[in-house]
């Protein structure tokens, strides 16, 4: 069956009128719990999934990618509109969403999000299409050393996310990595710093922290402007994005879909990792990188659309191997036998029309989500209207939900609140708590990598020269890191300028 | 006023009385509000799989629907603590039974339980073995090859695990201990980046559970040089397990489900009436082949004596192949 008769085979399955409506329920609840801080796309599918049990296969399939992809772009709602990260990997988008929304522009901002993410999760979806098995086999080669290298890159792109000053993004880095370090190793299984504290043994988790550091800081923040002086509310500069900012964005999003997606493929690749390294990326691109931070569409259409299409990226390794790559692929795949498929490399052949149907199904996922969220911006907007003094406490409020409905978890109630105050702290002396997260998720997988590097090795750091891929990114890395060192020598008049 | 007090207060106590009578009554109508299973993971592992039908089937037999509740901390430690020390009523049960945490980790660390003393077994569904794995276009057909290999070049053959102190990384250590040889351990997060770092080509061979590797093996891109089961199962057709071949290997991962120490005799029977019954449905048994964990049905009886013998072995061979923590 020749490619495109296999998609229109699929997109008959999927335009039936029964799995349009259980992808558009999909999709709606997705949102709406994906707009609870914290509750990202795990904890919806987790909550969702008994109920696509008394669904036949196919539509409850649909329904669940529909979840998916609808919890991914909630969480960037309440990003934009109240600097709280609705899940994880929108910890980015609070830096310039939130900023443009302070600036009136919070209709631009959530527009240019669900554009981006749309084109992106499309163009991912098309690759995935065409180029599943190959890419899958790809992935694979990508083994520790490449890993380390990725993201050794990644905390070196750390250094130019922060708009203030690099020393202070680089401590919080490296707190952040200290932080990762609590919990049980993975290598030799012992428990590290868990000060004999039950709950510490799996780590300090990045939601309690990310929503302590974002959220109630945050809260803490203007609670206090509001106490000395009325927060000055902008008027809104219209709700959708102008031609400027598509002009401004296309780029952005191009490139974020693009290394969203093969970020996604990598196993363990990880939709916050991916916004984080566009988000670098734009800035390094850009012609005007010191007004990142400040409200630059950039930085919004970047990452959003990094995230969307590492979620269609995480996809391949599912679906062409039967293989999870992370937490949420790993509930699909239960979800997916629990109705009756197994995933494996035989599903294109063995179930096509399921194959497709699904693969076709994600693409009008995206479309109903850009459908259904652009209307609504209007109504997300609202909500900036609203006093604070009645806001704040239903943030706080639902913040401790998000965090308490992931783990029931007394313990993580008292982490958000201490790292809260922390943060609140932390801001007042102009520290940034993005790096922190950044530190905090990729220390620990750094770490794992290097030394399972050096276990194959047996020793020896050669490994991560020899092996082609991950030499390409530490090259990379020596070249990023020049080229700050001669701007650097450049701006104390040692070096010539360029001609 | 005086009298009408008298009233109030007799029938105060006369109700008092009269329900605490009926208490008894009341006991013996067990189930009368939905239990709730506990399941020491986060949502969505494999062995959720089969528990979801069962459990649902269950209902019918038992009259109550009995919730599964996730509690994923501490490796499967917290939930299973928390029903050493609920009230054994017969409302609170642990899934999954019979996993790593239970007869392992106990060898390993301190745990806040003890496996054979707060548990009242009521039945053992099934078990999955570990298995030795390699790739299609790898030169070992045979576990005999991969050891007479591995004999030549000791510690050159590396293989993926899922992590250190699980029931897989066992297995592969007492093979070295039991066949004089040595291999490299390469750990990982679990069995998938397991799986992935074979099919990559990182590593020459892999230990992992034999149903999250099936489907790669049905694909013909590796496969299973022995697993671990105590005897051979029609699940896992054309490999040999490690006692056929000569070695003392019977590490598996249960799945069963327990009540708390204490819990009544009676609500045991019953609850392993409903449960051996949902179990032999066709909703529940489906499930076993697709993902393909052998069925290992005991009684409440036998199931607490496998679940006492596999305690021992696991704490012998711990002892045996000195593994501890602090390596």
């Amino acid at each position: 069956m020749d490619l495109l008769t296999s998609v229109l085979n699929g997109f008959s399955v999927a335009l039936e009128p029964a799995n349009l409506f259980f992808c558009f329920l999909g999709v709606l609840s997705g949102t709406l719990i994906g707009v609870l801080p914290g509750l990202g796309p795990l904890a919806a599918i987790a909550f969702l999934l008994p109920v696509t049990f008394y669904i036949p296969v196919v539509p409850a399939l649909i329904m669940l990618g529909g979840i998916y992809y609808g919890a991914m772009y909630g969480g960037s709602t309440t990003s934009i509109l109240v600097n709280i990260p609705g899940e994880a990997a929108s910890v980015v988008t609070c830096l310039d969403g939130y900023k443009m929304a302070r600036q009136g522009r919070a209709g631009p901002a959530l527009g240019i999000a669900a554009i981006g993410s749309f084109f992106a999760g499309t163009l991912g979806i098309f690759i995935l299409m065409v180029l599943a098995p190959p890419l899958a086999r790809f992935a694979l080669i990508f083994g520790p050393p490449e890993y380390s290298s990725l993201l050794f890159m990644a905390l070196i792109i750390i250094a130019y996310i922060g708009s203030g000053e690099k020393i202070k993004a680089l401590m919080m880095v490296a707190l952040g990595v200290a932080l990762g370090m609590i919990g049980t190793d993975q290598i030799s299984g012992n428990a590290r710093f868990a000060l004999a504290i039950r709950e510490l043994q799996d780590g300090v988790g990045i939601v309690p922290v990310a929503i302590g550091v974002f959220g109630i800081s945050e809260v803490l923040l203007n609670v206090e402007i509001l106490l000395r002086r009325e927060v000055i509310k902008s008027k809104f500069k219209g709700l959708l994005p102008t031609l400027r900012d598509y002009k401004d964005s296309w780029a952005a999003i191009l490139r974020g879909s693009l290394l969203g997606f093969f970020i996604g493929i990598l196993p363990g690749g990880n939709p916050i990792i991916a916004s984080f390294i566009s988000y670098g990326v734009e800035k390094k691109v850009s012609k005007h990188p010191e007004k990142f931070g400040h409200g630059v569409i950039e930085g919004v259409a970047g990452p959003e659309s990094a995230n969307n299409s590492a979620t269609s990226g995480a996809f391949v390794p599912l679906l062409s191997m039967g293989v999870p790559n992370n937490a949420v692929m790993a509930l699909m795949l239960g979800a997916m036998i629990i109705h009756g498929v197994v995933p494996g490399p035989q599903l294109m052949d063995n179930a096509p029309q399921l194959f497709w149907g699904i693969i076709t199904s994600m693409y009008i996922g995206n479309a109903v989500l850009l459908a259904l969220n652009l209307p609504l911006i209007g109504l997300w907007v609202q909500v900036l209207r609203v006093p604070y003094r009645i806001l704040f406490p239903l943030i706080l409020i639902f913040c401790l939900i998000g965090v308490y409905a992931i783990n029931a978890s007394k313990f993580e109630m008292l982490l958000v609140v201490i790292f809260g105050v922390f943060g609140y702290v932390m801001r007042k002396l102009d520290y940034e708590m993005a790096p922190l997260i950044m530190g905090l998720i990729i220390g620990p997988m750094m770490e794992i990598a290097v030394r399972q590097s050096l276990l194959l090795s047996k020793g020896s750091f050669a490994i991560f020269i020899t092996r082609p891929i991950s030499a390409c990114f530490l090259a990379l890395c020596l070249v990023i890191l020049l080229r700050s060192f001669i701007s650097i020598l450049r701006g104390r008049g040692r070096l010539p300028e360029a001609k | 006023m005086k009298s009408k007090g008298k009233i109030l207060i007799a029938v105060i106590l006369f109700s008092a009385l009269f329900l605490w009578a009926v208490q008894p009554a009341a006991m013996a109508v067990y189930p009368e509000r939905p239990i709730n299973a506990i399941m020491p993971y986060a949502p969505g592992g494999a062995p959720e799989l089969i528990f979801r039908p069962l459990l649902e089937s269950a209902r019918k037999y038992l009259g109550v629907p009995v919730v599964i509740l996730n509690k994923p901390a501490g490796g499967g430690i917290a939930g299973t603590q928390e029903v050493a020390q609920a009230k054994p009523d017969g409302y609170t049960l642990l899934l999954n039974f019979g996993g790593g945490e239970q007869l392992v980790s106990p060898h390993l660390q301190k745990v806040p339980f003890d496996t054979l003393r707060d548990f009242e077994p009521i039945i053992m569904l099934s078990y999955f073995p570990s298995g030795l794995f390699v790739r299609e276009d790898s030169p070992w057909k045979t576990i005999e090859q991969f050891i007479e290999e591995a004999k030549k070049n000791p510690g050159a053959i590396r293989y993926s695990h899922p992590g250190a102190g699980t029931v897989n990384h066992l297995t592969a250590l007492s093979l070295e201990q039991l066949a004089g040889i040595s291999i490299s351990a390469i750990p990982t997060g679990g069995g998938g980046p397991a799986l992935n770092m074979l099919l990559g080509g990182h590593v020459e061979a892999a230990q992992i559970g034999v149903p999250i590797a099936w489907p790669q093996v049905l694909a013909r891109k590796i496969r299973c040089l022995a697993y671990s089961l105590p005897k051979k199962s029609d699940f896992y057709p054309g490999s040999p397990t490690y006692v056929e071949k000569g070695f003392d290997i019977r590490t598996a991962v249960n799945q069963g489900i327990a009540a708390p120490k204490g819990a009544p005799q009676e609500i045991i029977q019953k609850l392993h009436d409903a449960f051996a019954a949902a179990f032999k449905e066709k909703s529940t048994q489906e499930v076993l082949e697709r993902i393909r964990f052998a069925p290992n049905y005991l009684n409440s009886e036998d199931a607490a004596k496998y679940i006492a013998e596999m305690y021992h072995y696991y704490g012998y061979m711990i002892k045996k192949l000195g593994v501890t923590l602090k390596k």
